[in-house]
């Protein structure tokens, strides 16, 4: 099994099976690694739990919604960016809040975008395709980090 | 002739030649018991190769008869004895002849032959080695005045080796009897001689006996013999008939013992009279010495005093040896903690088990503590130390002397450090005027330093000359008496300055009782001078105050109530003459009866209380003139603590109490007017108590209307929380539905887009654009009350700034529109930025959005100026609106047009006017439908 060169973090089905549906027309869907809220994120990403056995490396993004039961977006990223290992793992914050507070929590703790999701689909569309190409085929990502782990 | 008729006889012959030879051989042998066994061996061999000749001769025999007789044909025994068959047999018994002879030969012969040389070499050695031990025997017994002796009892004859009569100092005697033997013992140890050989000579007697006994020599002197016999052979009584024994010369030896008990003797008294404790201490096994030093100490303790004397018993506090003996070092001392002895054992393993004066600190059965030295020397044999000898003496008494010692040298240290450190001069002088020990403050007080003052003349450089005699008559005094003497006088300080002091001197005897040197402690009495003087001054002053007030002055005895009292306290009693006596009965005389008793009861107050005696009465003087007097006292303690007194002075009053009277009438005058007055004041005073009443209440009422103006801030500052908390929430979870229905709306027209009719095509757009229209109005709600929440950030906002950024974000709705910007350039504001660029943004979207539909639109901004305030603006060529509605204008939700004219909310104006509205400003609008609208707004900072 390949390494998953996305991981896409979202409590809600309908929206991952739009964000799948849309990298799909980029031939992205297959990349993807999908968990269901933080406390899943971290367990992908410190290979534990569930996902213990996955092969090893680091995404080259992680798509993070905020508002999730058990551990929410924010902890997910303060973690992510407060491990040495994984702090260099670009994370896209992507919510349907535009609201203020979480803008600046987020860009606090060092979060590489901020997405908030259009209502209009093609707009959704447009969005995870642009995020999706840039992150994964024209964004360099740290040269040990996908390579060597 | 046939070989064979030659051979075979020759055969036989040789045969009979071989037998013989055995035969001759067997006889020969046949008497050496030695080889009888074997020989029966080889006499069945040869029967058995004599049997098998004999098989073979009684078939020719049987074959010869047996033809003779006719049984056989005739001719067949001549066959068999024809030569050349008969050899074959015969040749086998040379065989078996020549086979024996060499088993003989091989075998016995030469074994035969060792044997004999071997016999023979045995006997000459035998022969020799008895010669030696007999050489031996009589050498040693000569030696070592040993003889040997057989007494045959029946004969009475004893035979002996020569130097037998030597021993008894004889000279050889032909026969020695029994008598010759009794003669020859000391007369005192015969009986017991004879009875203990008796007594082996007796029936059932014991085979051996032994003894020592005395002999005396022809020249006295005494020789000890020890006799050891057996008896050797008993008659059928059982009575003994012969003996044999040695006598051995055991003078020496006896000598020795007696040396030793004697040393031993003295050794024991040695040991019980000294003092030294002498003990000997083994180990069950030893101690292997290659074990670690600390196991070594260990397995020591482990040990126990097997002897010992009683001085070692008595050092742990025994009386006896006996009591110690069997205690283990670890009995004694209860634990291997004290370092001291662990330090002095390993030192001593460390030295190969050898010690000399080393010192342990050891506890007694009393359980105090004692110090010893010590001499250890260890046995060690095959790498084991077996025992421990050892001698130890008590030095406590000796240690606690030097810890005693110790103690005062460092008391005496001390001492003089107190003295060092001392500020009280201290110094040593001796009589012809040097100085000895003396102490910093010394130097101090004389300002001369240590160095100088060792060269100066105390007696002559420090004192001024006129008090030599005074100084020469206390020394003096003091070498009589031996009584320290305290004197003053003054020294001459290095400036030339005079301090006066007072000296304590003792005198110091050297050995002989002579005076030695003086050493005096020196007080430095400037201050006490001082003093002396100003109590002088005081006492004068106070002197000067009792003449000028006119005061008597007195103290009175409390033990007897007499009393001392000035000139003046008389004369205030009328005696012209001081009367001799005075004492408290005759001035309570002098009071009048009236004031009497008032004045005894103040004056036993003051006695027991310790309170002043404070009075004012009436007198009769002696003159019999009534007067006033005023008298106070105090209860205290004379000057040396002993009498209990009451000091006090006295005055004539009377002139001060006719005054006093006066005083008191006009004062009661005033008195009444004061009255009246005060009167009048509490009058006002009470007005403005009820005025003051009133506005505590107006202020109590105040403060309960700004409490309930707290509580309803925080009502609404919770409020205002709750609604944050909500628009979060929304924020989140209205919009995500809206994102699902879109998306799906939008998967399914594509993926049924060839199958859907136009009308269900248009359903499921008409769904889509709702839920976009949904999205935008929680967008504009949300931003709408976050203008109400949200905190002012207040900064210079430049409008010029914000504009450009606004019409820059819209350029993606105006880049295909005609529009004619006008845009002032406008002055920068106080306010929030964030919230200034929504109002702009509302207000230009506004203008773009409803000059829509214009061909050329036209939007202008720019600020006037109404009275003092600054007014921006912005107009537009658009839509306009009925001027009518405008009060609708800029409430939520309110709109002029309808949805598919121009696409809205209702909620942009609103927020602008809640923005202006935080800042305190003001926002209106002009219009006319089709004509263009205008908006203002003012701006006065913060809320």
């Amino acid at each position: 099994m390949d390494r998953k060169k996305i991981l896409l973090v979202d409590d809600d089905v309908r929206d991952v099976e739009l964000t799948l549906t849309s990298l799909a027309e980029h031939n992205l869907a297959n990349g993807v690694a999908v968990a269901r809220d933080g406390a899943e994120a971290l367990d992908y990403l410190y290979c534990r739990g569930s996902f213990a056995d996955r092969p090893r490396g680091n995404p080259l993004v992680v798509f993070l919604d905020l508002k999730m039961p058990k551990v929410d977006g924010h902890e997910v990223l303060r973690q992510i960016k407060n491990d040495p290992v994984l702090k260099t793992i670009p994370v896209v914050v992507l919510t349907s809040s535009r609201e203020e507070q979480d803008l600046i929590k987020s860009y606090n703790q060092n979060v590489n975008a901020y997405v908030v999701k259009p209502v209009a689909f093609d707009a959704f569309l447009a969005a995870v395709k642009q995020l999706g190409l840039f992150w994964v085929l024209t964004n360099e990502p740290m040269p040990n980090d996908f390579e060597l782990n | 002739m046939n070989i064979f008729q030659i051979l075979t006889p020759l055969t036989y012959w040789v045969l009979v030649g071989l037998w013989l030879f055995i035969l001759g051989f067997l006889l020969r042998r046949l008497w050496s018991t030695r080889f009888q066994k074997s020989l029966l061996n080889m006499l069945m061999i040869i029967l058995a190769i004599d049997a098998l000749r004999t098989v073979f001769e009684s078939i020719y025999f049987g074959i010869r008869f047996s033809s003779k007789s006719g049984f056989l044909p005739a001719g067949i025994y001549d066959v068999l004895v024809r030569p050349e068959i008969i050899v074959v047999p015969k040749m086998l018994n040379v065989v078996a002849a020549i086979v024996m002879i060499a088993i003989l030969l091989y075998r016995w012969f030469p074994a035969e032959k060792r044997d004999r040389e071997l016999q023979e070499r045995t006997i000459k050695e035998r022969t020799r080695e008895l010669k030696e031990r007999e050489e031996w025997l009589r050498l040693s017994t000569e030696t070592a005045n040993v003889a040997v002796w057989e007494y045959d009892l029946i004969k009475n004859r004893m035979a002996r080796s020569q130097n037998h009569e030597a021993l008894y100092g004889l000279e050889p005697h032909e026969i020695w009897t029994k008598d010759d033997f009794m003669k020859a013992v000391h007369p005192e140890d015969r009986e017991f001689a004879s009875g203990t050989i008796d007594r082996s000579i007796a029936t059932g007697g014991p085979d051996d006996f032994h003894f020592d006994y005395r002999t005396l020599w022809p020249d006295h002197s005494e020789h000890w013999l020890s006799l050891s016999g057996r008896i050797t052979a008993r008659n059928k009584e059982g009575v003994a008939t012969r003996m044999r024994g040695c006598l051995m010369d055991i003078t020496e030896r006896k000598q020795a013992e007696e040396e030793l008990k004697k040393s031993g003797e003295r050794f024991r008294s040695f040991m019980e009279h000294t003092d030294e404790g002498l003990f000997l201490y083994e180990m069950p096994g030893g101690i292997p010495t290659d074990l670690p030093v600390e196991e070594q100490i260990r397995l020591l303790y482990a040990g126990a005093f097997v002897e010992c004397n009683n001085a070692q018993a008595r050092m742990y506090g025994f009386i006896q040896s006996n009591e110690l003996i069997g205690k283990t070092l670890m009995d004694i001392h209860g634990s291997m903690d004290i370092p001291e002895n662990i330090e002095m054992f390993t030192a001593w393993i460390e030295n190969n088990y050898r010690i000399s004066g080393a010192v342990s600190r050891e506890v007694d059965c009393d359980g105090k503590t004692v110090w010893f030295s010590n001499n250890i020397n260890g046995v060690v044999e095959n790498n084991r130390l077996i025992r421990v000898w050892g001698t130890q003496i008590d030095i406590t008494q000796q240690k606690l002397a030097e810890e005693a010692l110790r103690e005062s040298e460092q008391k005496a240290r001390f001492m003089a450090k107190l003295l060092m450190d001392s500020d009280q001069p201290v110094a040593v002088g001796f009589a012809d005027g040097r100085l000895g020990q003396l102490n910093p403050a010394f130097c101090a007080l004389t300002g001369y330093t240590e160095e100088e003052l060792r060269t100066i003349d105390w007696g002559t450089a420090l004192t001024p000359p006129e008090w030599l005699p005074m100084e020469q008559e206390a020394l003096v005094q003091l070498e009589r008496t031996d009584e320290p003497v305290r004197y003053e006088k003054e020294y001459i300080r290095k400036d030339g300055t005079r301090v006066p002091v007072e000296l304590f001197v003792h005198l110091a005897r050297d050995a002989n009782g002579d005076p030695d040197y003086y050493y005096a402690f020196i007080t430095d009495i400037t201050e006490l001078k001082r003093a002396r003087v100003d109590v002088l001054k005081e006492k004068n002053r106070l002197q000067f105050a009792l003449e000028v007030s006119r005061m008597g002055a007195w103290d009175l005895r409390v033990a007897d109530l007499s009393s001392h009292r000035t000139r003046m306290h008389d004369h205030i009693f009328g005696y012209e003459v001081p009367v001799p006596d005075w004492t408290y009965e005759i001035f309570l005389e002098h009071v009048l009866p009236e004031d009497r008793e008032a004045v005894d009861h103040n004056f036993k107050n003051a006695i027991t209380r310790g309170d002043d005696w404070n009075f004012e009465c009436r007198i009769q003087r002696a003159d019999g003139e009534i007067r006033w007097i005023w008298a106070v006292g105090r209860p205290g303690n004379s000057a040396d603590g002993k009498e209990q007194l009451i000091v006090g002075v006295v005055q004539d009053i009377t002139e001060r109490k006719k005054t006093e009277l006066e005083l008191k009438e006009s004062y009661n005058l005033l008195e009444a007017r004061v009255e009246e007055r005060t009167a009048e004041l509490k009058l006002r005073r009470d007005e403005a108590e009820a005025l003051n009443r009133g506005m505590i209440n107006l202020l109590k009422d105040l403060k309960e209307t700004n409490q309930g103006l707290e509580s309803t801030k925080r009502a609404l500052r919770t409020t205002n929380k709750e609604l944050e908390a909500f628009s979060y929430s929304v924020s989140h979870d209205l919009r995500a539905p809206l994102r699902h229905i879109d998306g799906f709306i939008e998967l399914l027209l594509k993926r049924e887009k060839d199958r859907l009719d136009a009308t269900s095509s248009r359903y499921l757009n008409t769904i889509a654009q709702s839920s976009n229209r949904m999205g935008r109005l929680i967008d504009d709600l949300l931003a709408f009350s976050r203008t109400n929440r949200s905190e002012m950030h207040m900064s210079t906002v430049d409008m010029n700034a914000v504009i450009r950024a606004v019409v820059h974000d819209l350029s993606t709705v105006t880049e295909d529109r005609r529009i004619e910007w006008k845009i002032e350039t406008l002055p920068s504001v106080n306010g929030d930025k964030s919230l200034l660029r929504q109002v702009w943004e509302n207000l230009i979207g506004n203008a773009v959005k409803y000059t829509g539909n214009c061909e050329e639109a036209c939007i202008e901004i720019g600020t006037t100026n109404e009275g003092d305030k600054r007014v921006f603006f912005i107009r537009d060529n658009g839509a306009g609106f009925d001027p009518q509605y405008t009060g609708k204008l800029f409430g939520v939700f309110q709109r002029l047009h309808r949805d598919d004219e121009f696409e809205g909310t209702g909620i942009g104006l609103a927020t602008a006017r809640r923005i202006v509205l935080r800042h305190r400003g003001k926002i209106w609008a002009e219009g006319k439908v089709d004509r263009g609208a205008a908006f203002y707004f003012t701006l006065h900072g913060a809320e």
